[in-house]
C-alpha cells in the first residue's frame, strides 16, 4: 500500500467460512450428484441403445440389445473377468515400473544440472509425439505375452510422471532454498523436507494422467500382440461374430476405464492438497 | 442539465441464496460540471454505486438520474465515460485503436479525433504502440483518453490510479484535473486515499461499510487550478482531517457494535 | 540480440549433443553386434527412408487426410458444444461430463462397434481420429469462450456495444490463444487416433504399413514408420505453435495460456 493514509478497513467476510462438517456434507452431496448424473447418463444410453435396436430391428449378429449383452455378461463372466484381470495386472505392473523409473531419473536430473540440460528437452520433446506408436516395435522386442503390455504401459506412463515430477522438484521457490541454505540443511534434508513435499501435487497429477491412459495402452498392446487380455477378447469376439460377448467386453472395459479415471481423479484431489 | 441525482438508492445482491445489502438508502447529488469523490473502506459499496450510475447494475430500490434521465438512456446515448482500476485496454489494439474503440462501437463521428485525445493525455508519439509496451501510468492515460473520446457528459472513475505508485499517482492526479477542466464533464472519482479525494474533488462523499451508507460530506473550498504545493497548506490538512474524522467516527462505532465485530 | 542468440545456442546444444551421442553409441553397438535385430542402427533407418520413401509417401497421404479431417470435425463439434456451454450455464456441466467420458473411453473398445456400423475404411479412421483429439479442443474452446475479463465485459456494456460487436471485437480475440493451445495438444492426438484406426484395418495408411513391416520383421521399416508418425505429430504441433506465436505477437500478448 503506497497511499500515505490507508483508510482501508478490514471488514468481516460476507459469507461465513463453512465448517468442517459442512464441507464433508457438501462433498458427499457432490458425490451423490455425480453418481446420479452418471446413472442418468448410463440409463439414457442404455434406453437409446435398446430403443434403436428394437426400432430398426437390428439382427443380433450385427448388434445385440442390452438384454442379450447382459446375458452374455452373466454367462461368460469368468472369461470376461479373467481377461480383465490379465489386463489390469499388466497395467499395475507397468505403472509401478513407470513410477520407479520416472522418479529415479527425475531425482538424477534434478541433482545433475548438465544431465537435466541435455536430456530434459528430449524428454519434453518426446511428450508431444504419440509414444503409443512404438507398440508394434515393443511386440517385436517383447513378444506376444504380458511383457509387451507392461512395456507399453511403462513407456506411455513414464513421460507424464517424469515431466510432472521434475516440474514439482523445481517448484521449490528460491526463498525456500535460501531458508534451507541459511539453516545449513544438507541436500538430503532439502530433498526430503522441501523438494518431495513440494513435488507431491505435481507427481499425483502425472500419475493421474499416466493411469488414465494406461488401460487404453494395455488393451491396444494386447490387441496387437494377441495376449489374452480384454483388448484381445473384444476383437476375438468380433472375429467370430459373437456380438453379445463383444458388447459385454466393450461395456466392461469402458466401465473399468471410467472407474479408473474417477478413482485417479479423486485420489489426485485428495492427495494433491 | 447533466448533474447526477441519487435518491433513496438501495442495492441488494443475492449470494448463495442469501440477500446482502451492499448500499442502503443512498442520497447523493453531483452538480453539473463538478468533481465529486467517493471515499470509504473496502466493502462500502463505492464501486457498486459507480456501476449503478453507469447502468452496469440496476438499483433494488430508489432512482438515479443522469442529466434528468435514467442511467440506461445515458448509457445507450454514449454519455458515460468509465475508467476502471485496471486500464482494461484490449492488448491486440494500438493506443490509437484503443482510444477509437468507443467511436467504432457507437458508429459516430466525434468532434475530437482520437489523436487529439491522445495529445490531451500527453501520449503523442505513442499512437501506434501496443499496451504491453506502455507503463502502468501510460496505460491508464490511454484508458482516460478512451473514456473521453465521445465527450461524455459524465466521467466515472473507479480507483483509476489505485495500482500506481505514489509519485506517478500524484502526477496523474494533476494531469487528470487539467484534462477534466478542459473537457468540462461531471466527474465522479472512487478512491480510498484521503489526500487524493481532497485534492481532486469539489465535494467528498464519505461512505461507511456493511451496509454502505453516506456517513458524511466534506465540501472542499480550495481554489482551482490546484497544484501539488497545495497539499502543504494548512487548509488542505484541515480538510483531510475533516474527512478522516468522518471515516474514523464511523470506524470506532463499528468496533463497538457486536454484530460487526470480527477477528 | 547477441545475448539472446547465445542463450538460445546454450539451450540447444546440450540436447543436440546428447541425441547425437546416443545415435553414435547405438551405431557402435550395432556395428559390434551387441544389439538385438529389433534395434537397427540409426543409419539403417535413415537409409530405409531413401529406399522406401516412395512407399511411405503413398501410405502417408490418406493418413494425413484422415488426421486433418478428424481434427476439423472434432473442432467443429467442440466449438458447438463449448458455445452451448458458455452461453447456457446449465448446459456446461453435462457438456464437460460428456467431454470427460469421451476422453476416458478406450478408443480400442469403441472402434469395433464403429467397425460394425461404418466398416473399416476412411470413415472409421476419421471418426477415431476425431474422438482421440476431441477433449483438448473442448477444453481449449470452453476456456477461450470464458476468457473475457470481467472489466472488459463491463467496458463493452457501458459503451453500449451490440452482441455482435462484443463477439468480434472482444470475445473472439480473447479466445484465440486458448483455442490455439487446444489445437496444439489435439494435433498429435489426432495423429495417434488415425494410427490406431489404421492398425485395425486399412488398405493404405502409415499405420498399416507399420503393421506389415512388423509382420515381416523388418525392423528398420517399423522404425521408419514410427519416425514418420512422430514427424506428423510434431508437424501438427509445430504448425499450431507457430500460428499461436504469430497471433500472440500480433495481439501484443506476452505468453501462451496454459
Amino acid at each position: 500500500m503506497t497511499s500515505p493514509v490507508d483508510t482501508t478497513v478490514d471488514t468481516p467476510d460476507w459469507r461465513a467460512l463453512p465448517t468442517r462438517g459442512q464441507r464433508a456434507e457438501a462433498r458427499l452431496a457432490a458425490f451423490w450428484r455425480f453418481i446420479s448424473r452418471v446413472a442418468l447418463g448410463v440409463g439414457i444410453l442404455v434406453a437409446l441403445w435398446g430403443g434403436a435396436i428394437a426400432l430398426f430391428d437390428v439382427p443380433i449378429f450385427v448388434a445385440p440389445g442390452p438384454l442379450d449383452t447382459w446375458q452374455a455378461f452373466v454367462e461368460q463372466g469368468d472369461r470376461l473377468f479373467g481377461a480383465l484381470g490379465f489386463t489390469l495386472t499388466g497395467v499395475a505392473i507397468g505403472l509401478a515400473l513407470a513410477v520407479a523409473i520416472a522418479l529415479s531419473l527425475g531425482v538424477i536430473f534434478t541433482l545433475s544440472a548438465p544431465a537435466s540440460r541435455a536430456f530434459m528437452p528430449l524428454v519434453i520433446g518426446l511428450r508431444t509425439v504419440p509414444v503409443l506408436a512404438v507398440a508394434p516395435l515393443l511386440i517385436m522386442i517383447f513378444g506376444r505375452g504380458q511383457g509387451t503390455t507392461v512395456a507399453t504401459v511403462v513407456i506411455v506412463g513414464f513421460f507424464p510422471i517424469m515431466v510432472n515430477a521434475m516440474r514439482g522438484f523445481r517448484s521449490v521457490s528460491p526463498t525456500v532454498h535460501e531458508l534451507f541454505h541459511v539453516a545449513g540443511a544438507t541436500w538430503w534434508q532439502l530433498l526430503i523436507k522441501a523438494r518431495i513435499p513440494f513435488a507431491l501435487p505435481f507427481f499425483f497429477t502425472g500419475l493421474r494422467v499416466a493411469t488414465t491412459s494406461a488401460l487404453l495402452s494395455a488393451m491396444l498392446a494386447e490387441w496387437l500382440s494377441g495376449a489374452p487380455g480384454i483388448g484381445r477378447l473384444i476383437y476375438d469376439a468380433l472375429g467370430y461374430r459373437d456380438m453379445p460377448l463383444m458388447f459385454a467386453a466393450v461395456a466392461l472395459s469402458m466401465a473399468t476405464a471410467f472407474t479408473i479415471f474417477g478413482l485417479a481423479t479423486a485420489l489426485e484431489r485428495r492427495l494433491a492438497r | 442539465m447533466t448533474g447526477i441525482d441519487i435518491r433513496g438508492v438501495t442495492k441488494r445482491f443475492d449470494l448463495d441464496g442469501r440477500s446482502l445489502t451492499a448500499l442502503d438508502s443512498i442520497d447523493l447529488s453531483v452538480p453539473e460540471g463538478s468533481f465529486a469523490a467517493l471515499i470509504g473502506p473496502s466493502g462500502c459499496g463505492k464501486s457498486t454505486l459507480l456501476r449503478l450510475i453507469a447502468d452496469v447494475f440496476a438499483p433494488s430500490e430508489g432512482a438515479i438520474a443522469v442529466g434528468g434521465r435514467p442511467p440506461k438512456a445515458a448509457r445507450l446515448n454514449h454519455e458515460i465515460g468509465f475508467v476502471f482500476q485496471a486500464a482494461t485496454l484490449l492488448p491486440w489494439r494500438t493506443v490509437r485503436e484503443n482510444v477509437a474503440l468507443p467511436i467504432e462501437i457507437a458508429g459516430v463521428t466525434p468532434r475530437r479525433s482520437p489523436e487529439a485525445l491522445i495529445r490531451l493525455v500527453g501520449l503523442q508519439g505513442f499512437e501506434d504502440a501496443k499496451p504491453a509496451q506502455l507503463s502502468g501510468g501510460m496505460q491508464q492515460r490511454v484508458a482516460i483518453a478512451r473514456a473521453l473520446v465521445l465527450e461524455p457528459k459524465v466521467l466515472l472513475m473507479d480507483e483509476p490510479f489505485g495500482a500506481l505508485d505514489e509519485i506517478t499517482r500524484q502526477r496523474m492526479n494533476v494531469e487528470l484535473l487539467r484534462i477534466w477542466r478542459e473537457s468540462g464533464t461531471t466527474a465522479i472519482l472512487v478512491t480510498h486515499t484521503i489526500s487524493e479525494a481532497v485534492f481532486m474533488a469539489d465535494r467528498v462523499h464519505v461512505l461507511s461499510a456493511n451496509p454502505g451508507r453516506v456517513a458524511g460530506v466534506v465540501d472542499v473550498d480550495l481554489p482551482r487550478p490546484r497544484s501539488i504545493d497545495l497539499m502543504k497548506s494548512p487548509r488542505f490538512n484541515a480538510l483531510e482531517n475533516s474527512v478522516r474524522q468522518v471515516l474514523f467516527d464511523d470506524d470506532t462505532e463499528a468496533e463497538s457494535t457486536p454484530e460487526r465485530a470480527h477477528g | 540480440m547477441a545475448e539472446r542468440l547465445r542463450d538460445r545456442v546454450s539451450a540447444v546444444w546440450p540436447p543436440t549433443a546428447a541425441l547425437l551421442g546416443l545415435f553414435a553409441l547405438l551405431e557402435i553397438a550395432v556395428a559390434l553386434g551387441w544389439t538385438p535385430i529389433t534395434i537397427p542402427a540409426p543409419s539403417a533407418v535413415a537409409m530405409e527412408f531413401g529406399q522406401s520413401g516412395a512407399d511411405l509417401a503413398y501410405h502417408i497421404v490418406p493418413s494425413i487426410t484422415a488426421t486433418v479431417a478428424g481434427l476439423a470435425i472434432a473442432a467443429t463439434l467442440a466449438a458447438t458444444l463449448a458455445g452451448i456451454g458458455a452461453s447456457w450455464r446449465r448446459a456446461n456441466g453435462p457438456v464437460m461430463t460428456f467431454g470427460v467420458l469421451v476422453d476416458s473411453t478406450p478408443l480400442i473398445a469403441v472402434a469395433p462397434i464403429l467397425i460394425v456400423f461404418v466398416g473399416g475404411g476412411m470413415t472409421l479412421h476419421i471418426i477415431v481420429s476425431a474422438t482421440a483429439c476431441f477433449f483438448p479442443l473442448l477444453i481449449g474452446m470452453s476456456r477461450g469462450f470464458r476468457a473475457v475479463e470481467a472489466t472488459a465485459d463491463e467496458l463493452f456494456h457501458v459503451l453500449a456495444a451490440s452482441r455482435w460487436q462484443r463477439l468480434v471485437k472482444l470475445a473472439l480475440p480473447s479466445a484465440l490463444p486458448y483455442i490455439f493451445s487446444g489445437f496444439k495438444i489435439a494435433a498429435p492426438l489426432a495423429v495417434l487416433g488415425t494410427l490406431i484406426a489404421e492398425w485395425m484395418g486399412a488398405e493404405r495408411g502409415v499405420g498399416i504399413m507399420m503393421i506389415y513391416a512388423m509382420f515381416s520383421f523388418n525392423a528398420p521399416q517399423v522404425w521408419m514408420t514410427i519416425v514418420a508418425v512422430c514427424l506428423m505429430a510434431i508437424g501438427g504441433y509445430g504448425a499450431f505453435a507457430l500460428l499461436e506465436r504469430a497471433y500472440l505477437r500480433w495481439a501484443g500478448l506476452e505468453e501462451a495460456p496454459t
